[in-house]
């Protein structure tokens, strides 16, 4: 069984070979690993650990004439992000950002917003009029050509969304403008998501028709304690707005994969409803996964991974070990499981414990499902 | 329903915009300042408890933070010569060196503030030592640390180490605050006085400590 093959087959609910494994590591908890193993590329360290590149995901780029400025190229060098990447296309939006001063231990670095272009607007028409990035720039779908060519039969290629709705609504319009926009002007807020939905649309189609098997979205949309607005203001005012982009990749036979952190419990039945079918991170700190399974199981793929901001920094081995065989033994049965870290295993994480964590995974991770008592 | 209703209503069904005029009616009444201020606190109050318990989310607990600010500022010129137009106390609040996460924080001042704080907001990405360097400038009574990432909350262990070497940590509390925050983890290996993953929450703690401070 291939990565892919692997991964379809659990997405299809039925039990593959083994658990697809992920794992999202800062760059210097990378570093710190392949010094462990004695190893000297990241691919080596994947293979090492036993996670597989099962997927690919691709955005829209720059155009082809772009050339990063100078100060870009080194917001990306201190940020880790890609110049070309979903990240630095802030650029072209028209948001601006700093980054956040260096911590001790950590080779990259945080960055924060200083401005949002659309802050200022008290029109609906300046949303309505306001020009966007052109999807008819020459070389914007280059990267998603080069990434289908590349990867077509080896990964499922996803169509990056990504921020598409909520959370570039607020990149654009500022936190807490746009949650009071939610709360008390609700036309604009309206056009403000409804101007991305079209933009996204077409994004969605053009990424689509050049290979991609399906649609990705990065949204946050809770705290660990629970959502950042009243689930029914979602169902209203996102939960349609989704469902129009979901059904680009749902008419061709394609999947949908979201990602939000926090606790979204209110509001998986709809995503299901509207037809998601991964679900990222699940995050186990807030999170009823056994739950989520019990009531979703069937329709969607739970994409988790143990708790970054507890067991892995915190715990023990031993600790780790036992979070890893409880997921394994009660959310990999029949399939629709992906597991590895539920978020990126920053810098403070001890080796042993990503170790430990990826031991277990490839001893009771194959099928069937067999867990010592524990 | 009493004009008194009206008033905690107006805070728990964030009637942002219309808040003045409800305000202005009821001093109309013949409701005084202080009066008027207990039940907009007594609102806030309640949108409190309802967002601990899960049945308002967070939006709805920051707009009506907002609320009561609007609220505010007809009330506060008024209650300055009468008793109970002070402050409830000052909190230094900033998320710690490293950790640019800004939502919490503002929440979280725009919360006491509605409760009649007064907050000193140092920013985002602040140096543990500027956290004690503007306590005293402005003799706080408590100091708030915002920290979203497991990376960063271990720094408020260094505003801890600043107040004790400078014989300063018996004059603050201090709590600290964060989506990811295990609070008796924190409290044990940070040596912070609280730590809480809940905004509301915090805000009690921060009301109780001012209280217990006024009974000494």
């Amino acid at each position: 069984m291939n990565p892919k093959e692997r991964l379809l087959t659990t997405l299809d609910h039925r039990e593959p070979d083994r658990i697809p494994l992920t794992a999202n590591l800062s760059l210097d908890t990378r570093m710190k690993l392949q010094d462990h193993y004695g190893i000297k590329t990241w691919k080596e360290l994947y293979e090492k650990l036993g996670v597989e590149s099962d997927r690919a995901g691709t955005g829209i780029g720059p155009p082809r004439d772009w050339k990063p400025k100078a100060d870009l190229l080194e917001f990306c060098r201190e940020a880790g992000y890609s110049p070309a990447g979903e990240y630095t296309s802030f650029e072209e939006w028209g948001v601006k950002r700093k980054l956040g001063s260096k911590v001790p231990g950590a080779t990259l670095r945080q960055f924060f917003f200083t401005y949002h272009p659309w802050e200022h607007f008290t029109e609906v028409s300046q949303v309505e009029q306001v020009e966007l990035p052109d999807l008819e720039a020459p070389g914007r779908f280059d990267q998603a050509k080069r990434t289908v060519e590349e990867f077509r039969d080896k990964r499922l290629i996803f169509g990056g969304l990504y921020h598409c709705q909520w959370t570039r609504a607020w990149e654009l319009r500022g936190m807490m403008t746009f949650m009071k926009d939610l709360h008390t002007n609700v036309s604009m807020a309206e056009a403000i998501v409804d101007r991305l939905n079209d933009y996204y649309f077409d994004v969605a189609d053009r990424l689509l028709d050049l290979g991609a098997e399906g649609l990705s979205f990065n949204e946050d949309w809770g705290n660990n304690k629970s959502m950042f607005i009243p689930p029914n203001m979602w169902r209203r005012i996102f939960k349609p707005r989704y469902k129009r982009l979901f059904d680009r990749a749902k008419r061709r036979g394609g999947f949908v994969q979201f990602h939000s952190d926090g606790n979204i419990t209110p509001i998986v039945g709809d995503l299901v409803e509207i037809g998601a079918d991964i679900l990222n991170p699940v995050q186990p700190e807030c999170m009823d996964q056994l739950e989520v399974k019990r009531k979703y199981g069937e329709k969607i793929t739970i994409d988790t991974g143990i708790s970054v901001q507890k067991t892995l920094p915190h715990g023990t081995v031993d600790d780790v070990k036992k979070e890893v065989l409880h997921a394994i033994e009660h959310l990999a049965p029949g399939g629709g499981f992906i597991y590895g870290t539920s978020h990126m295993a920053m810098y403070d994480v001890p080796v042993e414990n990503v170790v430990a964590l990826y031991d277990t995974c490839r001893k009771y991770g194959k099928y069937p499902i067999e867990i010592p008592h524990h | 329903m009493t004009t008194k209703d009206y008033l905690k209503q107006a805070i728990v069904e964030m009637k942002y915009e219309e808040v003045s005029s409800i305000v202005h009616a009821a001093l109309k009444t013949g409701l005084t300042p202080l009066v008027i201020l207990e039940n907009l606190r007594d609102g806030l109050g309640i949108v409190g408890d309802k967002y601990h318990n899960g049945e308002y989310f967070l939006s709805e607990l920051y707009m009506a933070a907002e609320t009561m600010k609007n609220a505010l500022q007809i009330i506060q010129p008024l209650l300055s010569d009468e008793k109970g137009g002070e402050s409830e106390g000052t909190v230094v609040i900033g998320s710690i060196e490293g950790d640019i996460h800004d939502f919490g924080k503002t929440i979280v001042s725009s919360l006491l503030t509605a409760a009649g704080f007064n907050i000193v907001d140092i920013g985002i990405d602040v140096p543990p030592p500027r956290f004690v360097d503007e306590a005293e400038r402005v003799k706080a009574d408590i100091i708030g640390i915002s920290a979203l990432l497991s990376t960063t909350q271990p720094s408020s262990k260094k505003v801890i180490e600043e107040l004790e070497s400078r014989g300063l940590r018996r004059k603050y509390k201090v709590i600290l605050g964060g989506t990811g925050v295990d609070a008796e983890m924190a409290v044990q290996r940070f040596g912070v006085d609280a730590a809480v993953f809940d905004g509301s929450e915090g805000v009690r703690i921060i009301k109780s400590w001012m209280e217990e401070k006024k009974r000494e």
